[in-house]
């Protein structure tokens, strides 16, 4: 197995075009899996993929940047922030130091911490080298052809206020979740003005709540009742970590609504 | 391939696979007080600090760590010369078996340095990449505590 | 410190210097610092690893195996399998010979029992070459039928597991004609008559699961030659002279021939108490006159090596109106898995360590059976049947008392075993042959509840149900139990010591420190008779050349057996000490005391240093070396009493269940080292807990463990724990050295049953089945409702 390490941006596509040769940011994902197909590894530790650039309408955060390193920085700008509340328990306190925010986006486990809220926040990716170009998370994630021989060198959420509401479905405190709940709301007195919810870990991998959101957008936040909230009956889950379908379907509903409440109180 | 790698303040060329872990490379090369519990990223066992930051050592390709600086239990205190979070331990009946210490003495170490003054729950989520089944963490809680009263905070 | 003890109503006050000390454990800052060495530390020269291929089927028949591809490949050097590997029927558990466990395990068989199970061994120049060796290893498989239900174990035209020449050593029931691996019917009294008397039966099914012990550090072992010739092994070993036994017995190789190190372990509850890997680096060290190493991997401790053994407990007591018990049924089915190590002695210790307690219920029957089944293997794991049998007891008597309308602390009070009592289950039941006779010297459990029950605000919390927020409501729990101190006229423990010029000595000693402190509370013991401080004491264990005998760190021994064979060592040399400073003195020894390493003449008030002493004794005249050693087999067990109590919290929306506060109270006589005895109650605690909540082996129809890893068989990190209370109480114990009695093992046995209790406490629901996971308390919450 080869190791690559490139020194500028530029040598990455060419070196992603080789088969087998796979980029590496100190994240854990490689690890987990066999390194028996590996012809090479791109060390991207030389490269300035560590950046957070906070401006006025947008956050950019590099794909190499930690997820330590992220809690940090967008806590300086938000402390309630959604991916301050994702984050800063994910996984182990030396895992956050290594794990990194293009990784995660581009294996997008089932039990990742980072991907719902950056579906909530309408994150966009920046690619290089085969596909080239700036997609959407959601269509980066869904497109599987996407993911081969590019690079992510930029991860942009807007920078906006939300209210928000994390959760993740956990055992013990180092876990990986059977599921995540992201809530963001926005709103106007008494009534939201926006709101955004996605789950992460049902069947399927993920849903954006869209029907959900619907039916709450524009109402009032004392008016919300669970049994009229639509799209709720159609998020499923398999049966994994010894959890019965019914069971976590359940869950998933009290969560829901925990965060619902929790984000209208807020 | 070929790395220079520092741990605990001396330079050290050494050899490795280019799949091999820095676990890996420093067992096979003396470092033996970094320990091996899961090869997971689970248990703690092998935190060390690269760079000053405290990472699980079995998650780390040797070769992202060649030219980098590398401290284990035994650079940041000896037994003739120990650090007093070292101290704390052995003093507070942290350290049973011992296995998950070195660990757990360099997250402690990493949590003070930034955090001098932690509260309990601080130091609680600063160990939560170290399992012990020996101690049930009481005392290691303990340590931590008197350890970070020992340094000049409110005890 | 001061210690009290009741004879005959004189109160017998010793005051001790060393013991009841929280001295610093002698190995702690070596620990801390990194120099202490743990098996896989130590450098050895240029060894073969091994590497294990386990079985992918359940059960099945070996038809062939084909190494040739494998042997070819670069680096290896031997590839070891049933076809040739001497055939020698054991036992793997680390106990007393004879063994009271099944000889069914051979290094390698012709039939493989469960996924997991061991089919070849590779030895190679890499640890990358031998596994790359064990994929090119084609075995043929013809697949039997597994067994997985223990239920069905036994009924006629059940496939068998074990069908050669598979034999107990000792006279007690095996069948494996019907997948028996154990049986024990014991009775007292009449239960059908008992029965008969009751004002009502309460009649319940338990099911306590499988768990592995997760000692940080996987089992390894190194076996080297010295530089004549001898064999050493290194390993991580709870019982090193039963390692050294039974590896010589597989190897074929003389004891004398064979030296056993144990150094630092990485914890073992149990887990390491098994012979299981030393057998395979001495025979292809032997073989290849070469180092061989083998370090297994989690996955492989997880699947491998052994676990708790699973129990099914019916449990069935007849009360009366009142609250007493006139008779408990105690039908219990262990399953042994594949193997039966441990599988007689962890069944007859779910009697033998629970039923005593409540010695006054006048008609027990206790039916137990431990079965084969194609699954993992059950082995030794803290607790030892104890854990089984109090998860289900702990919540009878709590439905018993809630019945009657006792509080369950006052009818625990009212109904277990005192100070000078005895119950019939003692000797009724032995390890695989009768048991031994005790009377209850000491029993602080009343101590225990009170104190206890204040820690937690038991009256302020019990019954009130207080809700926590909008969907939490609020519990608390208990339990009680006891344990055992060593196997009476079993466990045989011993130790030596020497005296240096400097007034200090060596003790040596065989019993096992696998970090529980042993080396520093048998310093304890060893300085407080010769009134010198610990540190004066070097302590050098378990090494079968050095070190004379004990059995090993299990049953709850080390202190209460070994600790007694350190103290009439170190007794023995200091009458050598007092006879030769007698002789310095021109006096009689029986005026003369040892304080603080000098000897004085109470009378002339003259006195001479040890260091005086043993300069004389090697130098000057008369000379000798002052040395001594001492042998202790116990006569007794003297159980160590514990109350535990759980405050928990129930979110009736999920069912989880979060534990805000645990208690334990516990009566091991003196603590030789209350710091160390407070790590053992809690290190037991949170095991206890993580065990009862989110522990699992999970399988899937083929009988595979799916979940070999931390990241999916969860234990509790220092985040989950909740606030913690350990409390010491007041007791002395007159056999025991100083008045130790033991603390290893009985705080794991609470948790479980006690958050159980505290669950009905705040939500009126009973999980009988472990683990207590938030979908069954909210499945249960729901058949509650009707809904």
């Amino acid at each position: 197995m080869t190791w690559y390490k490139p020194k500028q941006i530029e040598e990455v596509p060419l070196l992603l075009d080789r088969e087998g040769v796979k980029p590496h940011g100190g994240g854990t994902w490689i690890l987990r899996g066999s390194l028996k197909n590996t012809r090479g590894l791109i060390d991207l530790g030389h490269l300035p993929l560590g950046f957070f650039r906070a401006g006025k309408s947008y956050i950019e955060i590099g794909p190499c940047l930690t997820y330590a390193e992220t809690v940090h920085k967008i806590e300086q700008v938000d402390r309630g922030h959604v991916l301050v509340k994702a984050l800063r328990h994910a996984a182990s306190t030396p895992l956050r130091n290594r794990i990194t925010v293009g990784g995660t986006i581009s294996a997008f486990p089932a039990w990742s911490d980072l991907v719902g809220p950056l579906m909530a926040l309408d994150t966009e990716v920046s690619l290089i080298g085969r596909n080239e170009g700036t997609y959407p998370v959601e269509e980066y994630v869904g497109t599987s052809s996407l993911r081969k021989n590019s690079l992510i060198t930029s991860v942009r959420i807007r920078n906006e206020k939300w209210i928000s509401f994390y959760h993740r479905e956990i055992r013990t405190r180092f876990d990986y979740p059977a599921f995540t709940v992201t809530i963001l709301m926005k709103k106007a007195g008494q009534t939201v003005k926006d709101i955004r919810a996605v789950v992460v870990g049902s069947s399927g991998k993920y849903r954006r709540l869209d029907r959900t959101e619907e039916s709450i957008r524009g109402h009032r936040t004392d008016d919300l009742i669970m049994e009229e909230i639509a799209g709720l009956d159609e998020i499923r889950f398999t049966r994994k970590k010894g959890l019965d379908p019914d069971y976590t379907g359940h869950l998933f509903r009290v969560v829901l609504e925990r965060g619902l409440e929790s984000a209208a109180g807020g | 391939m070929e790395g220079i790698f520092t741990v605990n303040g001396r330079e050290h060329t050494i050899s490795f696979d280019p799949q091999a872990t820095l676990l890996t490379l420093l067992r096979d090369n003396s470092f033996t007080e970094v320990k091996e519990g899961c090869r997971e990223g689970e248990c703690g066992a092998c935190l060390v600090l690269l760079e000053g930051r405290l990472v699980n050592s079995c998650q780390v390709f040797a070769a992202t760590a060649a030219g980098k600086k590398i401290t284990t239990v035994r650079g940041i205190g000896t037994l003739h010369a120990p650090h007093p979070i070292q101290e704390a331990f052995a003093e507070s009946g942290a350290v049973q078996c011992g296995f998950c210490t070195p660990g757990m003495v360099l997250a402690s170490y990493w949590l003070l340095e930034q955090n001098p003054d932690p509260s309990d729950e601080e130091i609680k989520q600063a160990l939560d990449g170290n399992l012990c089944r020996c101690t049930g963490y009481a005392k290691i809680i303990d340590a931590v505590r008197i350890a970070a009263g020992r340094n000049g905070s409110n005890a | 410190m001061r210690f009290g003890s009741q004879q005959g109503g004189t109160v017998r006050m010793r005051k001790t210097d060393q013991v009841g000390r929280s001295v610093r454990k002698v190995d702690a800052l070596s620990l801390a610092t990194g120099t202490g060495r743990f098996t896989n530390d130590f450098d050895v020269q240029d060894p073969l690893w091994l590497a294990l291929l386990y079985s992918p089927h359940a059960h099945a028949r070996i038809k062939k195996i084909d190494v040739s591809e494998a042997a070819r490949m670069p680096g290896v050097v031997d590839i070891l399998h049933h076809g040739n590997v001497r055939r020698v029927l054991h036992t793997t558990a680390g106990q007393g010979y004879p063994e009271p466990s099944p000889y069914d395990t051979l290094l390698f068989d012709k039939k493989v029992r469960f996924v997991g199970d061991r089919v070849a061994l590779v030895a190679a120049e890499t640890i990358d070459s031998a596994k790359r060796a064990l994929e090119k290893i084609k075995v043929e498989y013809e697949p039997l039928d597994p067994l997985f239900d223990p239920e069905r174990a036994t009924e006629n035209g059940s496939v068998l597991l074990h069908t050669e020449d598979e034999h107990m050593l000792i006279p007690a029931a095996y069948d494996p004609q019907k997948n028996l691996a154990s049986q024990i019917d014991m009775s007292i009294g009449s239960v059908e008559k008992g029965f008969s008397e009751a004002d009502f039966i309460e009649e319940h099914e338990y099911s306590v699961h499988y768990a592995s012990h997760c000692a940080m550090e996987p089992h390894a072992a190194v076996a080297r030659f010295d530089e004549r010739g001898r064999l050493v092994i290194i390993s991580t070993t709870q019982v090193p002279f039963h390692a050294r036994r039974i590896t010589s017995m597989l190897v074929g190789v003389p004891i004398r021939m064979i030296r056993v190190i144990k150094p630092r372990i990485g914890g073992g509850f149990g887990g390491k108490q098994e012979v299981l890997i030393e057998p395979l680096v001495a025979l292809v060290a032997w073989k290849h006159k070469r180092a061989a190493k083998l370090v297994l991997s989690r996955q492989e401790v997880f699947v491998s090596t052994r676990t708790r053994h699973p129990m099914r407990i019916k449990l069935k007591t007849g009360a009366k109106n009142d609250g007493t018990i006139t008779a408990l049924e105690l039908d219990g089915l262990l399953n042994a898995g594949a193997y039966g190590s441990h599988a007689l002695t962890v069944l007859s210790n779910v009697g033998s360590k629970a039923l005593p307690l409540f010695n006054k219920i006048p008609n027990i029957r206790f039916f137990g059976r431990s079965v084969y089944t194609s699954l993992p293997v059950g082995g030794a794991y803290r607790g030892y049947g104890a854990t089984q049998a109090y998860f289900a007891l702990n919540q009878q008597i709590d439905m018993i008392a809630r019945r009657t309308g006792h509080d369950y602390l006052d009818w625990v009070k009212g109904w277990h075993i005192k100070a000078g009592e005895t119950s019939e289950v003692f000797r009724a039941l032995g390890e695989g042959k009768e048991g031994v006779d005790q009377t209850i010297k000491s029993c602080k459990l009343d101590e225990c509840i009170d104190r206890g029950a204040e820690a937690i605000e038991w009256y302020k919390k019990r019954g009130k149900r207080k809700k926590i927020g909008k969907d939490r409501v609020r519990g608390v729990g208990a339990a009680v139990g006891m344990q055992g101190s060593g196997i009476p006229l079993i466990d045989m423990a011993s130790a030596s010591m020497k005296m240096n010029e400097d007034g200090s000595f060596n003790l040596y000693v065989g019993a096992t420190d696998i970090g529980t402190g042993s080396d520093t509370i048998l310093a304890q013991i060893a300085a407080e008779v010769l009134a010198v401080p610990t540190d004066k004491i070097i302590v050098l264990s378990s090494d079968t050349d050095l070190t004379p005998f004990d059995t090993g760190a299990y049953a709850s021994s080390t202190t209460y057996v070994s600790g007694k064979a350190v103290e009439q060592c170190a007794g023995k040399l200091r009458d050598q000490i007092i006879d030769t400073a007698a002789a310095m003195l021109h006096t009689e020894p029986g005026s003369l005391v040892t304080e603080r390493g000098r000897v004085r003449d109470t009378g002339a008030g003259k006195s001479v240093s040890y260091e005086e002493i043993a300069l004389r004794a090697f130098y000057e005249r008369d000379q000798f070396q002052p040395q001594a050693s001492a042998s202790f087999t116990p006569t007794e067990s003297p159980p160590p009493f514990i109350a535990q109590f759980a405050e928990v919290d129930v979110d009736i929306r999920t069912g989880r269940v979060e534990v805000v506060k645990f208690v334990s109270c516990v009566d091991c006589g003196v603590p030789i080292n209350p710091k160390l005895a407070e790590g053992q109650i809690e290190g037991a605690t949170v095991n206890g807990i993580s065990y009862a909540l989110c522990e699992d082996y999970k399988f899937d129809s083929t009988g595979r463990m799916t979940n070999p890893s931390f990241w999916d068989y969860k234990i509790y990190t220092a985040s989950d724990i909740p606030k913690i209370v350990t409390i010491l109480a007041d007791s002395y114990e007159e056999s025991g050295p100083f008045g130790a009695k033991s603390v290893a093992e009985i705080a794991i046995n609470g948790p479980a049953p006690a958050i159980a209790n505290a669950i009905y406490d705040a939500v009126g629901i009973r999980i009988f089945e472990l683990p207590i996971t938030p979908q069954k308390v909210w499945k249960r919450l729901q058949e509650a409702k009707g809904g």
